[in-house]
């Protein structure tokens, strides 16, 4: 019987419910089914289209909370934008050559193992902010190099994602890297927001105090992250 | 880091900077939101320069995705609760003739079929596709057939197509051959494995489009879906 208010996951085990049914009754009759958003986009394009690739991986950085909560705390105690540029420039070259490697020789990663190392890379993140591996090792890791080693597991979360839109082959390196410019770009654009709101943040009284929960608060993130991805792993 | 040393008030950016960066900031969205997202996201295009750029088409077939999309679930749903109407998977597709010099329906399911020995068979399919319309015309092969095939758009309209192919013995969603926008193509689709191999036809003009198919070969059935 189909719910008549039901939530959304209902309506949609509903949906799969009812689509198997039919599927059922008509063995012939497989429909290439709808895909919405910008994977159904991808999905009927070919050619080089630079322009709508720049602007879906600009797209893909800005909605990708896991990449912007990792930036936000590789940048949170970078107060010169000298040092912002490096570590950004670090992290950039690591994701770059993960995602173009990732996609042109089609390695295939489980998506939720990697946006869960992703997750912890949030976690080690936060922590590393909190003077955490001072105090339990009494050692500082590199960050420099944490960064760029970040950067390469970010770089192939990207990957996973761009095969799982299935490009056509015809055009495909001209779209990657635009796409990977576009990246570049949305990275900009949402760096400049997050410099912004530190700059006001970073003049207030509190913020020292402040900044301790607030990087407790980016560890309980990236262990959300980590459980969801990790669940996912196992569940589906 | 934590281990840094936090600067005075003078070495932070000021107060009047902050703001004016704000402003700016506030500027540069409001820009890209009218050029860039509006156009890539809904097909809405103010300065024309979403037609330019190729993001208003972006745009435009979302939305219509999207509509889709929604129109699917919703007649899925509808044609759950009415059981005495026979449900139709694809219901915004009208009922296309299979225009075939030989019969094409068999009861077996496709793999089955698959591991027969080869035929070789020759058929002319002739589709209709409303605007925005999809359908697929699959050949069942096995691994190694060779088909001909040609097909072409009545008016010379280019249609979306993806030849590609699929499995549910091998558990093999979606293999690509080929896929662009085109008015006509031929060649020799070689199968890759055992399973269903063809294509997949998209109508993005503004009017009906016919498509005629031509195949000869080694299939064992040809089979329209949607």
């Amino acid at each position: 019987m189909i719910p008549s208010h039901s939530s959304p996951l209902r309506n949609r085990l509903a949906f799969v419910a009812c689509v198997l049914a039919l599927l059922a009754l008509a063995p012939e009759a497989v429909a290439h089914g709808v895909t919405a958003g910008d994977k159904g986009y991808i999905q009927e394009s070919s050619g080089m289209m630079p322009i709508p690739f720049m602007y879906l991986g600009a797209k893909h950085m800005m909605t990708g909370y896991d990449h912007l909560l990792f930036l936000f705390g590789v940048i949170f105690f970078l107060y010169r934008l000298k040092d912002v540029s490096i570590y950004v420039t670090l992290f950039a070259i690591g994701h770059i050559v993960t995602l173009l490697s990732g996609v042109l020789f089609e390695i295939r990663i489980s998506a939720y193992l990697i946006d869960a190392i992703i997750g912890f890379s949030i976690v080690y993140k936060a922590l590393d902010n909190m003077g955490a591996y001072q105090r339990w090792f009494g050692f500082q890791p590199n960050t420099k190099a944490a960064t760029l080693i970040f950067g390469l597991f970010h770089g192939f979360g990207l990957a996973t994602k761009i095969l799982e839109y299935q490009i056509s082959p015809d055009g495909l390196l001209v779209n990657l890297v635009s796409f990977n410019v576009g990246v570049e770009v949305g990275q900009i654009l949402a760096l400049a927001a997050i410099l912004i709101v530190m700059g006001y943040w970073r003049r207030s009284e509190g913020f020292l105090r402040h900044a301790y929960s607030a990087n407790t608060l980016l560890m309980a993130a990236g262990f959300l992250f980590v459980g969801y991805q990790m669940a996912g792993y196992f569940i589906a | 880091m934590h281990n840094a040393k936090m600067p005075s008030q003078d070495e932070l950016p000021s107060k009047a900077k902050l703001l004016k960066s704000t402003v700016l900031a506030a500027v540069i969205a409001g820009v890209l939101l009218v050029t860039v997202v509006l156009p890539a996201e809904y097909g809405v295009d103010p300065t024309g320069l979403g037609r330019i750029t190729g993001l208003k088409r972006m745009g435009e077939i979302k939305v219509s995705l999207a509509r889709e999309a929604a129109a699917e679930q919703e007649a899925t749903l509808a044609a759950l609760e009415s059981p005495e109407t026979n449900p139709d998977p694809t219901p915004d597709a009208t009922p296309e003739p299979i225009v075939a010099t030989e019969p094409a329906i068999d009861g077996q399911t496709s793999d089955e079929q698959a591991s027969e020995s080869a035929s070789t068979r020759n058929d002319e399919t002739t589709i209709e596709l409303a605007p925005d319309q999809s359908t697929e015309v699959k050949l069942v092969m096995n691994k190694g057939d060779r088909t001909e095939f040609t097909w072409s758009t009545a008016d010379g309209s280019e249609a979306f197509f993806d030849l590609h192919a699929d499995s549910k013995e091998l558990g093999i969603n979606y293999h690509v051959y080929e896929k662009g926008t085109v008015d006509k193509a031929e060649g020799v689709l070689e199968a890759a494995f055992n399973g269903s191999h063809g294509w997949y036809w998209k109508n993005r003009t503004d009017s009906v489009m016919t498509i005629t198919l031509q195949t000869t070969g080694q299939y064992q059935a040809i089979k329209r879906a949607g």
